[in-house]
């Protein structure tokens, strides 16, 4: 009974195909989120962002993995990004030469020779640039990534101040960083920033910069989601607790100081991760939303039988009572059928139709193949015309030179000569551009005799006919 | 077009008419939109040399089967026959050698010129030998269909009856052994109407065949050699105008009392509706 | 047959109207009718080709004037003398000076001259395409754009610029455009036929569907791209020749060159088509093969048009309804006529584009949009005017 109630409830055909156009754009909608969520679009105002992996060493050189994102790219534009190593005066921002910041005082980094770069500098060069040439950290893409690698000197490195006196920066005192300004002295405000590095094996980087509190406060939804996501799965669902969460996130020295403090350094899979929304949440929730919407659908779907069962049994019941009420359930049953029946026998007519006309498409194709063989004709051919067809063309005053059209009866059309072919005729006439008739284009002669008059015959013969001998 | 046609030698000519044999034949033809028969079962010769008019009431199926017979429409049964062979073993090219067809819509997409119209007529044949003639045709063909005053003048700025006999003029231009009018008079004045049948009868005398759908009947009982009635999609009556022309065949068949009458000149059957009287002295 | 003659008296009067004697004026600007009542082939075709010859004649001399001149403006200033000399010393004849200016030359060679082959070579793919898609439309207000080419390019462009794909290098963008114009006509084609016939107004309603359907993937695309890219694609929907480059020049001119010849090898049947569909055919025109081969070469003329310099809208309306205005709708000289037109108008609008605003390169598109969008306007008047409809 329950198959037979689904059957008849999803049977007719206009309701099969709406639910697969349903089906069909539920599934295109969901393509196109799932898109928007990998292509994942920047703010129209991002902020550049740079993350460092690895960890520079105190004393010696050593060196960072860059990479960059949400900057700005110039196609064909004028020099790129400087890319540094160096401190700033005021994390805040002040420094940046877009404000008034001036290298020297403001911010001092790590020099390089020109002539024979060691890698402390990084250049990195607009698609199409001038002077791409020059670069040495690649192109900045037009989606705003770029990636290098930079060297670092060491804890304490030497620079120059404003009035080109030698100065030192010991980072241990200071908060040194990557420093990105616009390239070639061009101020871009977009491509500005500061991304604080820590050396390790010292104590910290007390920083207070208020770029490190944005960052660390991005890096604290991180290990909070991060460690969300790790409990849920290994809870099944279940609440969790933040301790799991510091387990897991493993930075050590955070408790120190500021409890908001993220080294990165230490913790590189965190810091890359906080500079976007985390790809695997979003999954987890597509894939949660499509298990919730599938397990609700078959529910509904078993309720929708049992309950349509249910009711077609209780009506077969109570038919089972009443006569008149049988009587017009088969009738109904009995119209439906005749109306399925002419339904089926008009589809068969059509693809019977179909069917015919697909066989006799073959047939002609084989017939034509035969037909072309087999013919003639083919070939250039001679060009002629039968003589009477050239002399129907040919101009009519020409005709009216040998008709009979006096006489009048038994006389043959004007226009037509039978037989008798003029000597012009045929297939010489090859005058292009004169008018072929041209050829015989003297005026007749005998046109004062108009030949061509509306004649009444009487059967003796006489013609009452007017010759109109001039035209008027 | 040279690139996508097929090479000119595999062109296959028509042979000359001869007198008499059918040039198309329809055998068994059947039409039917839906559940309406259009045709039913159309058996007709059209041989050269001879007028054969095609009459009916609205509705019988003269376009049908005009258009089956120019492929227009699919048959449902049936074959069509040109030139002895089956209809769709010839090219368009090769179909439009062998005849010649005048819809009743001549309308244009741009204004060209008269002359242009007409020489495009002799398309079929570019590029080939016949194509010597093209002079000679073209302006023969005007000035049968009294056309040359206007070879200069847009072919839109015409009226609706010098419209009608550039197109004619055109179709006489393809010089094909068939000629198929439908409706070639409806727009045009006594002078021209004369004209036009006058003209047909002249190219069936050179050897062509010539169809006309009409319905003047009188055009029809004048100039015709054969009529063939249409009625619900068949063919009732098929033989010389005297013998199909008859007042009871045609009053059953239009619905409306007619008398049969003769013309004076020339003998040929006039046909006369039965009409009240006026209502004066 | 013959018996029915005696009994007929088949003589026709000559009209007394069309009699030479009592004609009116010609109202013909031709007098197409000799004395004797014959028709005058040679004098109509002679005035016809002479129209025809001084058409030619006067765009030829436009476009060479229009090209020396687009190469010697701009911000460095080379005399017209200077820059044909630099092109005949190209050849090997020293008879004028070459550039005087240092950069001169370079400038000509690597900047002006290219961009001014480019130029040439899209007006010309455009205007031809337009006359085409009319001929097949047999419409004058038909163009390019209708059969989705211009927004499938588009799409495939604003693609390949939002996913930052550069697997062939600077050819990356062109291809991807040519490639989805001609998916995109393909599908509108496809999409229109029913029983291997395709009507003209399902084709412009499918385009219409389908137009709709690129343009909200070309704002979908624009709005997820991130700015640098945004940018990117909106400059390349409203159209730009600079930086053309002969690289990119030698890729499109085969393809325009051949799209064009085979243009022409379709006047005749493109003629035929104006008697209305059904009778071509009865002339001997295969008209659904004529229309596929139509499109096709429209879509590789208009992608390899748009490929690189974007979307350059109206020429193919505007071009090829003037000329038809002056020698008539005859393909046969109007194809060729509408390829000199195209480049002389897009010659003159880059020209422009390059001179209008200081130091700054206005886009081309707009231009042309500008200039060709009230022409539509008088062209739709027009119509309805002389015809009471669709002329």
């Amino acid at each position: 009974m329950l198959t037979t109630a689904l059957h008849r409830t999803i049977a007719s055909v206009p309701v099969k195909r709406i639910l697969a156009l349903i089906t069909i754009s539920a599934l295109l909608a969901v393509a196109v989120g799932v898109t928007t969520t990998m292509l994942n679009p920047t703010p129209a105002e991002a902020a550049p962002k740079v993350s460092v992996s690895g960890t520079p060493k105190a004393d010696g050189e050593s060196t960072l993995k860059l990479s960059g994102s949400g900057f700005q790219s110039v196609e064909g534009g004028f020099g790129g990004i400087y890319v540094l190593f160096g401190w700033v005066d005021d994390a805040s921002g002040g420094w940046r030469p877009s404000k008034g910041g001036v290298t020297g005082s403001n911010y001092r980094y790590v020099y390089d020779d020109e002539t024979k770069p060691a890698g402390y500098q990084l250049f990195v060069t607009f698609p199409g640039s001038s002077t791409a040439y020059a670069a040495n950290g690649g192109e900045v893409a037009a989606n705003g990534t770029w990636s290098g690698t930079i060297k670092v000197p060491g804890e304490k490195f030497t620079t120059y101040d404003r009035s080109q006196n030698e100065t030192e920066v010991d980072c241990g005192e200071v908060q040194c960083g990557i420093i990105t300004i616009g390239a070639h002295g061009v101020d871009n405000a977009n491509n500005e920033s500061f991304t604080p590095v820590d050396f390790s094996a010292s104590g910290a980087a007390a920083g207070k910069d208020a770029e490190k509190d944005e960052k660390s406060e991005k890096g604290e939804k991180t290990e909070k989601s991060g460690g969300d996501e790790k409990s849920e799965e290994s809870t099944g669902g279940s609440g969790d607790d933040g301790g799991g969460a510091e387990a897991s996130s493993g930075s050590g020295n955070s408790g120190g100081g500021d409890t908001q403090t993220v080294d990165p350094a230490q913790n590189p899979n965190v810091a890359p991760v906080a500079s976007e929304p985390p790809m695997s949440t979003s999954w987890l929730i597509f894939f949660a939303i499509l298990a919730g919407v599938l397990v609700l659908g078959s529910i509904i779907a078993i309720g929708l039988g049992f309950g349509i069962g249910g009711y077609l049994a209780v009506k077969s019941l109570l038919l089972g009572v009443s006569p008149a009420a049988m009587e017009k359930e088969r009738d109904r049953r009995e119209r439906k059928r005749i109306r399925t029946q002419h339904k089926l026998a008009k589809r068969r007519l059509v693809m019977q139709r179909k069917k015919k006309l697909q066989l006799a498409k073959l047939e002609r194709g084989s017939e034509r193949a035969v037909a072309h063989a087999n013919h003639q004709s083919l070939g250039p051919g001679t060009g002629k015309l039968p003589p009477q067809v050239i002399a129907f063309f040919e101009d009519e005053d020409r005709k009216a030179a040998g008709s009979r059209g006096d006489e009048g009866v038994g006389a043959a059309p004007s226009f037509y000569t039978g037989g008798v072919i003029t000597a012009e005729s045929g297939a010489n006439s090859t005058g292009p551009g004169d008018g072929g008739a041209a050829s015989a284009g003297e005026t007749d002669p005998e046109d004062h005799k108009d030949t061509r008059v509306l004649t009444a015959v009487a059967p003796d013969g006489t013609d009452n006919s007017d010759h109109t001998t001039t035209h008027s | 077009m040279s690139i996508i046609t097929v090479g000119r030698s595999a062109v296959r000519r028509p042979e000359f008419p001869v007198a008499g044999k059918p040039i198309i034949s329809v055998r068994g033809a059947e039409v039917s939109f839906g559940e309406r028969t259009i045709l039913a079962g159309i058996d007709l010769d059209i041989r050269c040399g001879e007028v054969l008019a095609i009459v009916g009431p609205n509705g019988a199926g003269k376009s049908t089967l005009v258009n089956v017979i120019t492929a227009d429409v699919e048959l449902d049964a049936g074959k069509v026959f040109i030139d002895d062979e089956v209809e769709y073993s010839w090219s368009t090219r090769e179909l439009a050698m062998r005849r010649a067809v005048l819809l009743q819509d001549i309308g244009m997409a741009f204004p060209f010129i008269v002359l242009e119209v007409v020489e495009m007529g002799r398309s079929p044949w570019a590029g080939m030998r016949e194509s010597q003639h093209d002079d000679l045709i073209v302006a023969g063909s005007m000035s049968r269909t009294e056309t040359v005053q206007f070879a200069a003048r847009k072919f839109t700025s015409l009226s609706g009856g010098e419209k009608a006999r550039v197109a004619l003029a055109r179709v006489l231009a393809q010089a094909t052994p068939a000629l198929l009018l439908d409706e070639p008079t409806a727009p045009m004045d006594i002078r021209h109407q004369e004209l036009v049948l006058q003209q047909a009868r002249d190219y069936a005398s050179t050897g062509g065949a010539v169809v006309i759908i009409v319905h003047n009947l009188d055009l029809a009982g004048a100039y015709a050699d054969r009529i063939a009635m249409l009625s619900d999609g068949s063919i009732i009556a098929d033989g010389p105008p005297a013998e199909v022309l008859t007042a009871d065949r045609i009053s059953d068949v239009y619905d409306y009392p007619v008398s049969i009458v003769a013309d004076p000149n020339t003998g040929a059957p006039l046909v006369v509706p039965v009409r009240a009287g006026r209502k004066e002295d | 047959m013959s018996e029915s003659t005696e009994i007929r008296d088949t003589s026709l009067r000559r009209s007394r109207r069309s009699d030479p004697s009592n004609r009116p004026a010609p109202t013909s600007r031709i007098e197409a009718v000799r004395e004797d009542g014959g028709l005058d082939l040679g004098r109509i075709r002679g005035q016809r080709t002479a129209r025809a010859g001084t058409l030619f004649l006067v765009l030829i001399i436009a476009l060479i004037a229009a090209s020396v001149l687009s190469a010697a403006i701009g911000q460095l200033f080379i005399p017209p003398l200077e820059v044909i000399g630099s092109l005949l010393g190209k050849v090997g004849l020293d008879w004028l000076p070459g550039p005087s200016h240092d950069f001169g030359e370079e400038a000509l060679w690597q900047v002006r001259f290219p961009r001014v082959v480019m130029t040439v070579l899209v007006g010309a793919a455009l205007a031809v395409a337009g006359a085409m898609m009319q001929g097949v439309f047999g419409n004058p207000l038909a163009e390019p754009g209708v059969v989705g080419v211009s927004s499938g390019a588009a799409v495939g462009a604003s693609a390949s610029i939002l996913f930052g794909w550069s697997f062939l290098g600077a050819f990356t963008t062109p291809t991807f455009a040519f490639v989805s114009g001609l998916i995109t006509t393909f599908i509108v084609y496809t999409v229109s036929r029913s029983g291997g016939r395709t009507e003209v107004i399902t084709l412009v309603l499918t385009g219409v569907a389908v137009n709709a359907i690129a343009g909200a993937a070309i704002a979908y695309i624009t709005f997820a791209a991130p700015t640098s890219a945004r940018e990117q694609i909106v400059f390349w929907q409203m159209g730009s020749f600079n930086g053309s480059l002969w690289s990119q020049v030698g890729l499109i001119l085969p393809l325009i060159v051949f799209g064009i010849i085979i243009a022409q090898t379709l006047a005749p049947g493109l003629d035929i088509l104006s008697l209305g569909e059904k009778s071509a055919r009865h002339v001997g025109i295969n008209v659904e093969r004529l229309r596929i081969i139509v499109m096709a070469v429209v879509a590789l003329l208009v992608s390899a048009a748009v490929a690189f310099c974007g979307i350059i809208a109206f020429v193919g309306l505007v071009v090829p309804h003037i000329i038809r205005m002056i020698i008539g709708p005859g393909h046969r000289l109007l194809l060729p006529a509408s390829v000199l037109g195209g480049a002389v108008l897009l010659s003159i609008a880059d020209l422009a584009a390059r001179t209008l605003v200081e130091f700054a390169d206005l886009p081309i598109g707009m231009l042309t949009s500008l200039v060709g969008g009230p022409f539509f306007f008088y062209l739709i008047r027009r119509s309805r005017k002389e015809s009471g409809g669709w002329a």
